[in-house]
């Protein structure tokens, strides 16, 4: 329904309530955008503590992986010290492979996410129109970004402690 | 030092491990000139792999005083540097880094000295043609892991040249080897002795090793046997 542009659709809406009782039941334009901008948050939301658990668990598998990589490569970390490496530049090292690894892995995921989404729309014909992929290069350089944060936080303990190692002891790890 | 001549000077060295329990050496007294090639023997746990760690400033001593090439490594806070420019490793397992090339294997300890790319790969192949290998093409760009044990030990005692050190270490460098190869290595290592007039200290428990030494060095019990 219509109704003039100086009217209060909520006092219409009421009215033709109160006039057709039981029969009628009445619905703002501007009711059914909040409903929808309340769903759109709570996806909003939902996507982002899902990102946040994504990059908690992504953090957890670095830190997780690079710990491994130094303890498989003590003895190398024994060598480079024993031939001057300065710890500076061990902790640099393991910091820098964690950064790439995670870069690398960022990379992945954005295509595999467009192609999935790109998949998803296409075996699903009802949505199409409703729902629209946005990329934007903002998008983009903000995921990168996380994951250079996730490299460097999940990185620097491993790191610090592939630099601290003892030579004599690092050499005689097996 | 006290005396221009010795590249090492070491006075009532002490250390100990396992809150004092072991005592890994236990008062040594050590002087060792500028170009000397010095054996030390002894058995197991007689303390010459520490005194050798000691000496490369792998490790430090719990007392007394140890001095090297002018630097002292009881007091000398990073001694990376020293490490770099003064000391070459040779170590009985070779330790060399699995996934790296044998080119780059050299080329490690020269990373993040002023030494260019360029020059550095130019330094690492010289190193690798004294090192007498059968096909030094063959050789350059393989993985340690498709090298035999004496080829492993000859990328080793490269690497352990590459920065010109004023002093080899070599901690039983025969010891994973035949003993047709292992003379080759001591050979070889005897041979950049005297060509660079670099300081020799290989420890070992072999005595035909370490007769080839100007001066043999007993230990036992983390002391020096008189």
């Amino acid at each position: 329904m219509k109704i003039n542009d100086n009217a209060n659709a909520t006092e219409v809406g009421n009215a033709i309530e109160n006039a057709y009782p039981d029969e009628l039941s009445t619905t703002t334009a501007a009711d059914q955008m909040g409903r929808i901008n309340q769903g759109l948050s709570f996806i909003d939301t939902a996507t982002w503590a899902i990102s946040l658990l994504a990059i908690i668990i992504g953090g957890v598998g670095v830190i997780n992986t690079m710990i491994m990589s130094v303890y498989e490569r003590t003895r190398e970390i024994g060598v480079l010290k024993a031939v001057g490496w300065k710890s500076r530049r061990i902790l640099g090292m393991i910091l820098g492979e964690s950064i790439v690894l995670t870069l690398i892995a960022a990379l992945v995921g954005i295509i595999v996410g467009i192609v999935g989404v790109e998949v998803l729309l296409s075996i699903t014909p009802s949505t199409q129109g409703i729902l629209e992929p946005a990329y934007s290069l903002e998008l983009f350089i903000r995921a990168l970004g996380i994951a250079l944060l996730v490299g460097i936080i999940g990185g620097i303990y491993p790191a610090y402690r592939a630099s601290r190692l003892a030579p004599t002891e690092a050499l005689r790890y097996e | 030092m006290n005396n221009s001549e010795n590249i090492i000077e070491i006075k009532d060295l002490k250390k100990s491990y396992d809150n004092g329990t072991v005592k890994a050496l236990n008062g040594i007294d050590l002087e060792i000139k500028k170009g000397e090639f010095v054996s030390i023997i002894g058995p197991s746990g007689s303390g010459k792999s520490t005194l050798l760690n000691m000496i490369g400033a792998l490790d430090k001593g719990d007392e007394g005083s140890i001095n090297v090439a002018g630097i002292d490594l009881m007091h000398e806070k990073d001694l990376s540097e020293f490490r770099a420019n003064e000391i070459g490793f040779v170590f009985q397992l070779h330790n060399l880094i699995p996934n790296l090339t044998v080119l780059e294997n050299v080329e490690i300890p020269m990373i993040g000295t002023s030494v260019s790319g360029k020059k550095m790969e130019k330094r690492a192949l010289d190193l690798l043609k004294l090192m007498n290998f059968r096909s030094l093409e063959d050789v350059i760009n393989q993985v340690p892991t498709k090298l035999s044990g004496g080829e492993r030990q000859r990328v080793a005692i490269a690497r352990a040249l590459v920065n010109h050190p004023s002093i080899i270490l070599a901690d039983e460098p025969t010891g994973a080897l035949d003993s047709k190869t292992g003379d080759m290595i001591l050979n070889l290592l005897k041979d950049i002795h005297q060509k660079e007039n670099v300081t020799l200290i290989i420890v070992t428990h072999e005595s035909y090793v370490a007769n080839m030494a100007d001066r043999i060095i007993n230990m036992l019990d983390g002391k020096i046997k008189e």
